[in-house]
């Protein structure tokens, strides 16, 4: 019993394992993603949400969760969009919602599953900001937004600029904005929306900064100020031209501010402040990998180091080996890869060639990575496991000998390896020789062995085979009714033959008696013909189309041997003219009863 | 006269080979010792001299392949531990040597299953299936004008039949991966395969030393080789160590 529930556990395993590698296979290219145009809300509008199904076919129309600040929402179908970018092929569905938002605060909408044709796809979750309702006199306003105003020195911040109107805008010069005490970093796209709010449409048209606040204090983001041209009124148009060119618009300049935005930026803390602590705000791991471990002293490696997170990329420092004798280190390139349009996340990745001098180097260790995470307001450190590594002296010459590189070879904080066994990891030599062995090819790894193992399978084919051939043969053989009555035919003939010559009367007629009576059953298709007379086959041969001379003989046949069972007397001389009328009628019975079927 | 001739002669040659092993034996303990004090040149040239002077063994062949590793000789290594590992697939020992080197080269030893073929032999199966495939045809010789087909017999027949065709099953996948599996072994720095088979051709792709390869074709002295990565060229026939299946 317990054997069986232990096995029925594991196969649900093994399904599960399965069905979870299927799934995973299956769903590898689809993905789902919430999406809202802003980052930035007021309280009372009614927003645009989206879900982006790519590469998959939505089964149903998902919905979005409410909450305190998100109230009501409601889906307004969905539209399918294939586009080729760069010669791939990719297939959307977008399912529109839109929502009443009720109150102030982070809006955050959490993870939505979408049943999909290629399984259930979920979405990451998303968060928004949503603020009071300002009083706005103008139908064009301009509006700035951050999402805290309290930030520390160095930390990345991302700031919103958003156009809303409830006019119809034509024109929009580029916004000017100050950014005194700030470094200007990475900028977003633009992206224009429409909203409702208190009824009203009001379009809105957004577009995202990063900045790094450069020094401490109260600063003040911003003001920005553009002007836009936008129409205020339809006048009735004089021509139809002036409909064409947009003449019948009334329009209007206006001249936008948005205020500035004071944060205040705080330095970052001294107390917990590691020593190592390079300038690092964000929060990040590390990893680095070396590109060989098995070295001839003097050669070079490459190591690199891999800083993931999200934080200030732009001045992180690289992480550093830890110096030791023997070791020179040569700091090398360095590549961001941003993960999002203002690269607040992403990966950045450090090189750094190590020449190792000396064979006493048995790892390459790394010195902490500290860095300030503003999300909690205190320091952290990575730290990197050192990575063994071995190093022999080159050989005469200087050829390098070193083994190419190895990839695999990382030093994951969350990795963990296993150390070494012995010298480099090297299992200990064997005290004996032990047995002579072969190191030819062994006839057992031939595949001509496998003639051994389909011997007997072809030598029982080859005995069934011919058995049955055999039987077939056989069977074929067997004489049948027809086969032995010819034969028996042939057999009274010849005694007939030999009584003629002989001159034994009674031998001959009772040949010829026996004779007539097992052709005329055979003609007649008659199981046996021991009781017949002339009289029972005279009409049935006719009908076979026997000629009236045959059965007129055949007559005169029977009748004889009939006869000569009471005296089967005769002279040789008469013999040979029953035997020569015995055969014309019995070779024309014989060829009748081929030719039929 | 001749029986004095013959027990002389064998004396002789008994004396000889005894000579031969005491050399090869002196020379097995000379590697360990060059070894273990760090002259791993000069243990690769005794642990040789050892597999020439006598008939090879895994000892042999393993401390040579850890000589010539520790020498900087990794594909020298690998082929002298995948011939020890020939004769003896599951020690751990070569099996963990085996694991280390590969892990230093490059498009190592090819993929996961190539291991597990090399753990269990075509030689491994195939007398048992040779067993069992004899001993079923017996059977179903026995039984075939028999009418048995509710009783034991058949009922062993039919669990012997499962097993042999499991078993011939297995023998033919081991045999099917041994060929198909990495045969060879690049040894030596610069190793770099061509697209032709001379020396003329451009090179198609450097190969790694310790590299372990397919020989796909011979045509002279050269080799066209497939490695784990299904690139395939040309070498010379001296830059690879063929290991047999």
């Amino acid at each position: 019993m317990r054997h069986r529930d232990a096995r029925c556990t594991g196969l649900r395993a093994l399904w599960t394992c399965i069905l979870a590698w299927g799934l995973q296979t299956v769903l590898a290219g689809a993905t789902a993603r919430l999406e809202l145009d802003r980052e930035f809300m007021e309280d009372g509008e009614v927003i645009p949400m989206r879900i982006v199904v790519e590469d998959a076919v939505p089964s149903a129309i998902p919905s979005i969760p409410n909450s305190q600040i998100l109230v009501f929402t409601e889906s307004l179908g969905q539209e399918q969009r294939q586009q080729i970018l760069n010669g791939v092929s990719s297939f959307q569905v977008v399912i529109r919602y839109r929502g009443s938002l009720r109150g102030t605060g982070e809006l955050r909408i959490p993870s939505i599953s979408v049943p999909t044709s290629a399984g259930v796809l979920r979405t990451e979750p998303v968060s928004a900001q949503v603020l009071a309702t300002e009083p706005r006199n103008d139908p064009v306003t301009l509006h700035l937004y951050t999402a805290r105003d309290t930030c520390y020195l160095g930390e990345t911040l991302a700031c919103e600029i958003q156009i809303q109107s409830t006019l119809n805008l034509r024109e929009a010069t580029p916004h000017k904005m100050s950014f005194d005490g700030f470094v200007v970093g990475r900028t977003g796209p633009g992206i224009s929306s429409q909203v409702i709010r208190d009824g009203v449409l009001v379009g809105v048209s957004a577009s995202r900064q990063a900045v790094i606040p450069t020094k401490e204090g109260d600063l003040v983001l911003g003001p920005v100020s553009m002007e836009v041209v936008a129409e205020v009124g339809r006048r009735r148009a004089r021509s139809l031209i002036d409909d064409f060119f947009g003449g019948g618009a009334e329009l209007k300049r206006f001249a936008l501010e948005a205020p500035g935005r004071r944060l205040k930026v705080l330095p970052l803390p001294t107390a917990g402040r590691p020593a190592d602590f390079g300038g690092a705000v964000g929060r990040f791991q590390i990893e680095a990998t070396v590109s060989r471990t098995n070295l001839n002293r003097g050669d070079a490696v490459t190591i690199r180091f891999l800083v993931r997170g999200n934080g200030s990329f732009d001045g992180l420092p690289s992480p550093r080996l830890v110096k030791a004798p023997g070791l020179q280190t040569y700091p090398g390139t360095n590549l961001f890869e941003p993960a999002d349009p203002l690269g607040l996340t992403g990966t950045k990745v450090f090189e750094e060639a190590v020449v190792v001098d000396s064979t006493e180097v048995t790892a390459l260790e790394f010195q902490p990575f500290s860095f300030f995470d503003p999300q909690v307001g205190r320091y952290s450190t990575a730290r990197l496991k050192p990575i063994p590594i071995q190093v022999v002296e080159p050989e005469a010459g200087g050829e390098a000998t070193a083994a190419a590189a190895d990839p695999s070879k990382s030093a994951a904080p969350e990795a963990v390896r296993t150390p070494p066994q012995g010298a480099g990891g090297l299992q200990p030599l064997m005290p004996a020789a032990g047995p002579a062995i072969s190191v030819d090819s062994a006839p057992l790894d031939s595949e001509y062995f496998g003639l051994v193992l389909l011997a007997p399978f072809v030598g029982l084919g080859l005995f069934v085979g011919f058995r049955g051939l055999r039987r077939r043969r056989n069977r074929r053989q067997a004489p049948t009714r027809r086969h032995l009555a010819e034969m028996t035919l042939r057999d009274q003939q010849a005694a007939l033959r030999r009584a003629a010559a002989a001159g034994d009367s009674k031998a001959f007629f009772d040949a010829l008696s026996a004779l007539l009576r097992q052709q005329v059953s055979l003609s007649l298709g008659l199981a046996s013909g021991a009781s017949l007379t002339a009289v029972d086959v005279v009409d049935p041969l006719r009908e076979q189309g026997v000629s009236e001379e045959s059965i007129e003989n055949l007559r005169r046949l029977f009748a004889a041997s009939d006869a000569a069972r009471f005296a089967p007397m005769a002279l040789p001389d008469e013999l040979a003219t029953w035997l020569e009328m015995t055969e014309r009628v019995v070779g024309e019975l014989q060829s009748l009863t081929r030719e039929s079927p | 006269m001749n029986t004095a001739v013959s027990i002389l002669l064998r004396i002789v040659c008994g004396l000889f080979l005894f000579a031969i092993r005491a050399a090869a034996q002196s020379d097995f303990d000379r590697g360990i010792a060059a070894y273990s004090s760090g002259r791993f040149q000069e243990s690769v040239g005794h642990f040789e001299r050892a597999l020439t002077n006598g008939r090879p063994s895994v000892g042999v062949l393993y401390n040579l392949g850890n000589a010539r590793f520790r020498n900087g000789e990794v594909g020298r290594a690998i082929a002298a531990w995948r011939l020890a590992e020939r004769a003896e697939p599951g020690r751990g020992e070569i099996r963990g040597n085996l694991e280390l080197a590969r892990r230093q080269v490059a498009g190592g030893a090819g993929p996961e299953w190539t291991q597990w073929v090399r753990r269990l032999p075509p030689r491994r199966w195939a007398v048992p299936a040779a067993v069992a495939a004899w001993s079923w045809a017996i059977l179903l010789f026995v039984g075939l004008d028999r009418d048995d087909r509710a009783g034991h017999f058949r009922r062993w027949m039919n669990r012997l039949g499962a097993a042999t065709i499991l078993l011939l099953l297995g023998y033919s996948v081991s045999l099917a991966g041994t060929r198909s599996a990495p045969d060879a072994v690049v040894v030596g720095q610069g190793v770099a395969a061509r697209f032709g088979p001379v020396d003329e051709s451009s090179v198609a792709f450097p190969l790694p030393d310790g590299a372990e390869v397919r020989v796909d074709e011979v045509r002279g002295p050269w080799i066209r080789i497939v490695d784990s990565f299904g690139h395939v060229g040309w070498l010379p026939g001296s830059q690879v160590i063929q290991i047999p299946p």
